[in-house]
């Protein structure tokens, strides 16, 4: 097991915890995903019958650990909003969430958009990330994510556009205040 | 002016910086050891001698309802209409409407609604939709029994057990809920005989279900659903989006049921493991199909259209009012077409947690079918918004089909019935 975890490691493990922390923008909560997510590749590898790519298998497999872990947390936020408002609560935590280095480092149209990307929905998160940060292909894309094509187009689209909107209606509050 | 055009983001985006991992591989591996092994140890043996007591358990419970109903007088509507989850919320609703009609300033509609209910003897007839008789509230018997529907109120469902099931259309692009009336009374088993109600020309993928079977409900209270994983992947080789449907199915029907979560195993009581989703937990979270537009799904000309939930963009936080404009729109990917006339516009305007007044202007110019088609898309879209209640304004208009205008509307139990 351990040389093919390591085989695994070795070629896609960098692309898989860049693909993880985009989506969960906390380290330690993408390391523990990650880790599931090659329990599930480890434990189904004999299965594996090669008919995608493994790095696309893999990404669908994360993108499947990822969402559930949405979901929970979701579920769990919902179960706790009794006791607290929990959209004031949830403003005040990404509003206080620090920068990783990495991206402290850029310039600060980086760091406005690596903030935008929160007000994304998961699916166009999900895109944007695979597309152009991980620059996987339109149709990866669509391996990874079980999706149509044209559907991974369509969300692309109104990603970007998305995107674009709020960067100006940030930077113009930016440039009003 | 705007600063930035959608090339400087794509240029920005794909200078996002990598992050690193600071974990080793040897760390990772360590631990990933350790859980794989402490999930072999600890893994759940078949319990099945627990499985009869509880199932007696339920049985009785179920029985001791059936004579607890039977105790209850046939004449209380109230009971009746309300379902089990929203009586003391619609009673609320239904309160703070009455306060809400009788007291605001500025709600003339309300005001018009309550001087036309009280005189309401068929000077409306002229009006196009103006129907029916009477139409208190929707807690009256005046349903427009002879007229189109596609959906199935509590109070008709009383009396059978109705179940919905999720079917994936031919393209594979949508799950289409359909609703069809149990040979018994426990939705559970009813999970297995599907294969016995689909009809010959049933227009949508139904053949995944004879790959499933529902077992029983395990000590942890869950629902245990087996997976005919050799049947499967025998009869859909290599097909991911199927793959992707087969647990979506399961995911919908048992989410309908109000289950969070079902267990899965194969055909061996093993880990059900998949060529593209991989292999999944035992335990799998269910969900609804909430928060998404309903449009409709005309399979040809003289079927009855399906209403069907879309999820093609950005459902996950579409709002009420995002949701009712998509509606008026052909879905981009999928074969659903819009639900609404585009020239409709819509007032959303919440009135509690449980009821929201949708004030519809363009809306005399339809066929009833057509405004039955919308206002029956809007109730399942406020459902999966959390609505019960929906009070539709139309001026000039009184009745719509079964529905009155003016007064809360519950929203519909079930979609799609099938005979």
């Amino acid at each position: 097991m351990k040389a093919i975890f390591q085989e695994l490691y070795d070629r896609y493990h960098r692309d898989l915890y860049q693909f993880i922390y985009y989506m969960v923008k906390n380290r330690s909560t993408a390391e523990d995903l990650v880790q599931e997510v090659y329990i599930k590749v480890l434990k189904s590898y004999e299965t594996f019958k090669g008919e995608s790519s493994p790095k696309t298998w893999m990404f669908s497999i994360a993108r499947h650990v990822t969402i559930d872990f949405f979901r929970k947390e979701e579920r769990r936020k919902k179960r706790s909003a009794d006791q607290y408002d929990i959209h004031e609560h949830q403003e005040a935590l990404k509003d206080h969430q620090p920068l990783p280095d990495e991206i402290a480092e850029q310039n600060e149209r980086i760091q406005l958009l690596y903030r935008c990307l929160d007000d994304c929905t998961e699916d166009q998160r999900l895109v944007i990330i695979l597309r152009y940060i991980q620059e996987l292909s339109i149709q990866e894309t669509a391996e990874a994510l079980d999706w149509t094509i044209s559907k991974v187009k369509t969300t692309q689209h109104r990603a970007v556009k998305f995107l674009t909107k709020r960067m100006n209606e940030l930077e113009g509050g930016i440039a009003d205040e | 002016m705007s600063k930035f055009d959608e090339h400087d983001i794509e240029k920005l985006l794909k200078q996002m910086p990598k992050i690193e991992d600071q974990q080793s591989s040897d760390m990772y591996y360590h631990q990933i050891e350790e859980k794989m092994n402490l999930s072999r140890k600890s893994r759940p043996r078949k319990k099945k001698s627990y499985f009869y007591p509880i199932v007696g358990s339920v049985a009785a419970l179920f029985l001791g309802f059936l004579l607890l109903m039977q105790l209850i007088p046939g004449g209380d509507r109230t009971f009746n209409e309300s379902s089990s989850n929203q009586s003391v919320n619609d009673t609320d609703a239904e309160l703070q409407q009455e306060e809400m009609i009788e007291s605001s300033d500025g709600e003339e509609e309300g005001e018009i609604f309550v001087e036309d209910e009280d005189q309401d003897t068929g000077e409306e007839s002229s009006e196009e939709f103006a129907v029916e008789e009477e139409s208190e509230s929707t807690s009256d018997e005046s349903v427009d029994t002879s007229g189109f529907t596609r959906v199935v109120q509590q109070n008709e469902a009383d009396e059978n057990n109705y179940v919905t099931y999720f079917f994936p259309d031919q393209q594979l692009q949508l799950l289409v809920p359909v609703t069809f009336v149990a040979k018994t009374d426990d939705s559970y088993e009813a999970f297995n005989q599907i294969d016995e109600m689909i009809p010959d020309d049933f227009p949508f993928q139904g053949d995944l279900y004879q790959f499933l079977s529902y077992e029983q409900i395990d000590e942890a209270g869950d629902p245990v659903i087996q997976v005919d994983v050799t049947g499967f992947e025998e009869a859909y080789p290599g097909g991911s989006t199927v793959e992707s449907y087969l647990v979506q199915i399961i995911q919908a029907y048992f989410g309908e049921l109000q289950e969070e979560t079902v267990k899965i195993e194969n055909e061996n009581g093993g880990q059900v493991s998949l060529s593209h989703v991989g292999a999944m937990d035992r335990t799998l979270e269910t969900h609804q199909l909430e928060q998404w537009p309903y449009k409709v799904l005309k399979i040809d000309e003289e079927s009855e259209p399906f209403y069907v939930p879309t999820n093609d963009y950005e459902h996950e936080n579409l709002s009420l009012e995002e949701a009712i404009l998509s509606m008026r729109e052909p879905d981009e990917v999928t074969d659903a077409i819009e639900s609404l006339p585009e020239d409709w516009s819509i007032e959303v305007q919440p009135h509690s947690e449980s009821m929201v007044e949708l004030t519809i202007d363009q809306a005399g110019e339809l066929a009833e079918e057509e405004m039955i088609i919308g206002l029956e898309t809007l109730l399942m879209t406020a459902k999966g918004f959390g609505f019960d209640q929906v009070t539709f304004q139309i001026e000039g208009i009184q009745q719509v089909g079964p529905y009155p205008i003016g007064v809360p509307v519950d929203v519909p139990a079930f979609v799609n019935p099938m005979e």
